[in-house]
């Protein structure tokens, strides 16, 4: 049997036109559903005011805990519009609300709500973060917060601010900061960042002690009771907040009353050096230890005035317990025996006398015929020779580098002096033993073989912001809590 | 569509577009402290373009239901829908500066991507494929018939047959469908005849064509292979009686004629399936472009 051709018409229904072919209706229901979907994946969103899958990206770790409520920030509704309109409060739209809570830590100005530049001075850079009637050094243009500070980009966009932002000036600073006496172009830290200002000067440290790191580094140094010792840098410098006894204290106190600096955290700047520390151990101040007069012999580490005032009471002390030493003057042979034991005006005469025989004795030692204090230290005779000299203050530096910040509990991984080089070497006081730039910058570069991959952006050492006046009030409760500041700052 | 000269024009404008915006990007990316980011100036020109080009996109499907909306062909939509919405792609990439960021956009993201590729290899599919078709399947028939199609085929194979054979009790099963599908028993000799070589034309109906027409494994059977479909035909020729040969020859038409349809089933598939992917999300991608838009407005 031949397949019939003619009856093909019936192979095919002719209706089929009227159907919806079933690919097409799945593809229309998919669509509406997926449309549906979406619409109501928003709508439940909104009716839960949950906002937060509309953020453009994660919020900070800092502000997770406002990251559901938008409008802490977005104080105004449509600046996005505002944006396309032109309007230039969009700019800095939401500073306000970032001083709201930001304002006690930095300064800002409260007219426009911008925060302001750190300024310095830039011959002494001191004080290194505010001075308050110093001259605004960058004018404070209308820079949104989150210009450099970028929120919704996880864990690391708030802090991390790129280099760019600073550049943006200091790359061309002459041009926008004619009279600026710092330096007019930087673009990087290993390209064109000057030397550090106290190594490109020469200054020289002027600190009025005379130390000599090179002895003090010597092996076999004579230490307290006479054994040789080894002294290391730590012995004497250590970062703030490092809780450990020092070695050479005169009686070993411990680390933790050290008195910190300013107060920039734990390893930001070294502890100060002082005497009770540091050197008492070594350096005792002892006049006849053989006597019992004093205790110990020993002089306290004070001020020429302070130690007569020690002096006179100890004298005085002992001589009321000891009236026998009166007589030993030729003057008071004749109140031998039982007068002296008695009190009265010619003991305390007597007593007068032998203390200021015995202070004078001592201040003659320590000042002009031993001088003591000039092993370490300078003094002047401003009221001739008859007077108490005046010991020159130490003006040892809390910072060198002023306009920028170092830590040394984040740099512990190295040893002192592989940055310190001329330490064990330096004899004179006024060697200045900073690390040079070239030397940072062996490791504070970009990646190359064994070396660099260390941190070089502006921000590792330099601040933008600068601290508010002290006692301004630039945060409280009542402000947090109702999104508004009462006081103005600075 | 096919991808011909016709689309040169559209050509050099999206790569000079691209081009453009890399280039805008990348001046940003210089001269912008804060870098590149989707709330600058660029940036936001860069996403209100790439919100505007998916939004071209998906009106296609409007023109074309609008056919006496006489704003530009078809084809012109056609056109700009294909490259329009390629285009898309970098744009927002570079309005993001190639950060997805939260929720939302992260979405907004994956849709277009996803989006993008699916058009792109349905472009390609259609570009390609009605050429293979042609030139693969030459009883070509509307997708829709093809069901109708081969139940009529299945019933022929069954007729064809069973004249030479007479009413074959071991597919009993298939006349039962058959008689299901249209209501009335397939046609049978009252009187067969009982050729020479019956019996080897009985099994290969009933272990070979019967599945095969039935799609069950067809792709394994032989013959989904006009070679191997001939092999197994010409094997039952040299048995069969000379007289029942046109019947052999009509069933083997059957069978490529089947055998057509599947493949063109197949190419047809291809051709379309990818619009179940591409078409409902580019639904959820407009919806969500447009809150992503008054999001930013509005924050």
């Amino acid at each position: 049997m031949a397949r019939d051709h003619n009856n093909l018409w019936n192979r095919v229904d002719v209706a089929y036109h009227r159907r919806r072919p079933p690919f097409r209706a799945l593809k229309r229901w998919l669509s509406f559903a997926f449309s549906f979907g979406a619409i109501g994946w928003v709508a439940a969103l909104a009716m839960r005011n949950n906002e937060t899958p509309f953020d453009s990206g994660p919020p900070s770790d800092a502000h997770r805990m406002i990251a559901g409520d938008c409008f802490r920030c977005h104080v105004e509704p449509w600046r996005g519009v505002q944006r396309l309109m032109g309007d230039a409060r969009s700019q800095t739209a939401m500073n306000q609300a970032c001083l709201t809570c930001h304002g006690g830590s930095i300064a800002f100005d409260p007219q426009r709500w911008v925060a302001r530049h750190v300024s310095y001075d830039p011959r002494s850079g001191d004080p290194p973060y505010d001075a308050v009637n110093a001259a605004p050094v960058p004018q404070d243009s209308d820079v949104a917060c989150g210009a450099c500070h970028r929120e919704h980009e996880g864990s690391s966009g708030l802090l991390e601010i790129a280099d760019n932002q600073c550049i943006r000036c200091h790359a061309d600073l002459g041009a926008t900061h004619p009279s600026t006496e710092f330096a007019r172009q930087i673009s990087s830290f290993v390209g064109d960042h000057p030397e550090f200002g106290i190594i490109e000067i020469r200054v020289a440290d002027a600190t009025k002690l005379k130390l000599n790191h090179a002895v003090h580094l010597k092996p076999n140094l004579l230490g307290p009771g006479r054994i040789p010792v080894q002294m290391t840098c730590s012995d004497c410098h250590r970062p703030t907040g490092v809780n450990a006894d020092w070695p050479y204290a005169l009686s070993s106190p411990k680390a933790g009353s050290s008195v910190a600096t300013q107060s920039l955290g734990n390893g930001a700047t070294m502890q100060p050096i002082r005497y009770a520390l540091h050197c008492a151990a070594c350096h005792k101040l002892t006049v006849d230890p053989e006597s019992n007069i004093l205790p110990g012999g020993e002089i306290p580490h004070e001020s020429p005035e302070r130690i007569r005032v020690y002096l006179r009471g100890q004298l005085s002390a002992h001589a009321d317990e000891h009236p026998e030493v009166l007589s030993e003057d030729e003057d008071s042979s004749a109140m031998r025996g039982p007068t002296l034991r008695e009190a009265g005006p010619e003991r305390e005469r007597l007593k007068s006398a032998w203390v200021n025989e015995r202070i004078g004795m001592i201040e003659q030692l320590l000042y002009k015929d031993r001088r003591d204090c000039l092993y370490c230290h300078e003094q002047e005779w401003p009221n001739g020779a008859g007077g108490l000299p005046i010991i020159v203050p130490p003006s040892m530096p809390n910072r060198w580098f002023a306009h920028a910040q170092f830590d040394h509990e984040r740099h512990k991984i190295v040893a002192c002096n592989a940055c310190h080089t001329k330490a064990t070497s330096s004899t004179a006081t006024g060697d200045v033993l900073l690390p040079g730039i070239t030397l940072c910058r062996t490791c504070h570069a970009p990646a190359s073989g064994s070396i660099g991959g260390a941190d070089h952006r502006c921000i590792t050492c330099h601040t933008y912001h600068k601290r508010p006046v002290p006692g301004a009030s630039g945060l409280n409760l009542e402000a947090l809590q109702s999104g508004a500041r009462k006081s103005g700052n600075p | 569509m096919r991808l011909d000269r016709t689309h040169r024009g559209w050509l050099i404008g999206s790569v000079a577009a691209t081009a453009l915006a890399a280039a805008a990007y990348q001046w940003q990316a210089a001269t912008d402290p804060s870098g590149p980011r989707g709330d600058s100036w660029i940036g936001l020109a860069l996403g209100i373009l790439a919100a505007l080009m998916i939004l071209f996109a998906g009106f296609l499907g409007a023109r074309k239901k609008l056919l006496l909306l006489r704003i530009g062909s078809v084809t012109w939509w056609m056109r700009g829908h294909l490259w329009l919405g390629a285009l898309a792609l970098p744009f927002a990439l570079l309005h993001g500066a190639f950060a997805f960021g939260g929720t939302l956009t992260t979405i907004l993201m994956i849709l277009l991507i996803v989006v993008v590729v699916s058009g792109i290899v349905g472009a390609v599919f259609q570009h390609a494929l009605p050429g293979v078709m042609t030139a693969q399947v030459d009883a070509e028939h509307t997708y829709e018939q093809h069901e109708r199609m081969r139940w009529n085929l299945r019933r022929e194979a069954y007729e064809t047959v069973a004249a030479v054979c007479g009413p074959l009790e071991a597919a009993s099963a298939e006349r039962a469908a058959l008689e299901g599908f249209s209501g009335h028993a397939p046609r049978e000799p009252k009187n067969p005849s009982h050729m020479v070589g019956a019996e080897s034309l009985s099994r290969l109906y009933t272990q070979r064509i019967v599945p095969f027409m039935r799609n069950e494994r067809a792709d394994r059977s032989a013959l989904d292979s006009a070679t191997s479909a001939s092999i197994a035909f010409e094997s039952v020729r040299t048995a069969l009686d000379p007289l029942a040969h046109s019947s052999l020859d009509d069933l083997a038409a059957i069978c490529d004629e089947a055998r057509q349809l599947r493949r063109q089933g197949r190419l047809h598939r291809w051709l379309h399936g990818w619009l179940l992917l591409h078409v409902p999300l580019s639904m959820a991608l407009m919806v969500l472009v447009i809150v992503h838009a008054l999001m930013a407005l509005y924050y």
